[in-house]
């Protein structure tokens, strides 16, 4: 089994920053690329109908900055490249991950705004539930 | 990476043979070392000696089974891959868990699919939901 490309969501919260080191010494240990993916959690309906520009460019400026801070973590030699979309993350990531030849996705285990007690985010259940290739999930 | 032993639990089925492909994967390029694990309900004592109605998945002797799986694992790992196998008895997700923790595991790379198939339907929930859930450490798992 090789491992060419890793896929990693990020958020911008905790437990996405643990996973972007943990895939960055991966991709390290296995001469694989990374691909960063921002997802902002909009409907698209909803970016047509009532969402002003200033709303919007918002979202896309704050995910910018967590897709920057991710590409300045990974250190030279190893190929990395960001992406950010919109819609809902679980899908949108799954959908990624299927068209870029994903060999594995590395996610952390809740993400941002987590009800507490819930141990495993719903974002990374559907993924595990639902994912073709493997799911690191980093504690 | 210093002493990184990456633990593996295998049940035999074509699902497993992914699980341990990637883990000898992952352990050939971080330089670490395997524990591949089986997890059986119950212990090779209680095998009988005569024939059974049950399903084989119930009612086949469990020496046989875990054999059968971990040679199918060790099939699968290349001879210069530094690997321990073990055999339990219990409930998957408990001692997948007390494993890591008795050999320092970094990562638990597991099926996603229940282990055991529709034994573990009935009996137990998802494996790998309940270790994803309980495991302090990362956790793999491959379809």
């Amino acid at each position: 089994m090789e491992m060419k490309t890793i896929l990693v969501p990020v958020d911008g919260s905790e437990g996405s920053d643990r996973a972007i080191t943990e895939a960055i010494a991966l991709a390290e240990a296995c001469e694989a690329k990374l691909n960063f993916l921002y997802v902002a959690n909009i409907n698209q309906l909803a970016i047509n109908a009532c969402l002003s520009d200033a709303i919007l460019e918002a979202v896309t400026k704050a995910g910018q900055v967590i897709l920057d801070r991710a590409m300045e973590m990974v250190p030279s030699g190893i190929e990395k490249e960001a992406f950010s979309e919109t819609g809902s993350p679980a899908v949108v990531i799954l959908d990624f991950a299927e068209n870029n030849d994903t060999d594995l996705i590395v996610m952390g285990s809740r993400g941002l705004g987590v009800v507490k007690g819930v141990l495993l985010g719903s974002v990374s259940q559907y993924i595990i539930e639902q994912s073709k290739c493997p799911v690191l999930v980093v504690k | 990476m210093e002493d990184f032993r990456i633990l593996v639990s295998v049940d035999g089925s074509e699902c497993s043979d992914r699980v341990v492909a990637m883990a000898a994967e992952l352990a050939r390029a971080a330089e670490a070392e395997l524990d591949v694990l089986y997890v059986s309900y119950f212990a090779s004592e209680t095998d009988a000696t005569e024939d059974s109605w049950l399903p084989d998945i119930v009612a086949a002797p469990v020496s046989e089974q875990q054999e059968a799986a971990l040679a199918r694992a060790r099939a699968l790992i290349p001879a210069r891959q530094p690997v321990a196998f073990h055999q339990r008895t219990g409930r998957p997700a408990e001692e997948i868990l007390r494993c890591a923790e008795e050999y320092g595991s970094r990562l638990i790379v597991m099926g996603r699919h229940a282990q055991h198939g529709l034994l573990n339907g009935f009996l137990n929930g998802s494996v790998s939901q309940e270790v994803l859930n309980e495991s302090p450490v990362s956790v793999l798992v491959v379809k």
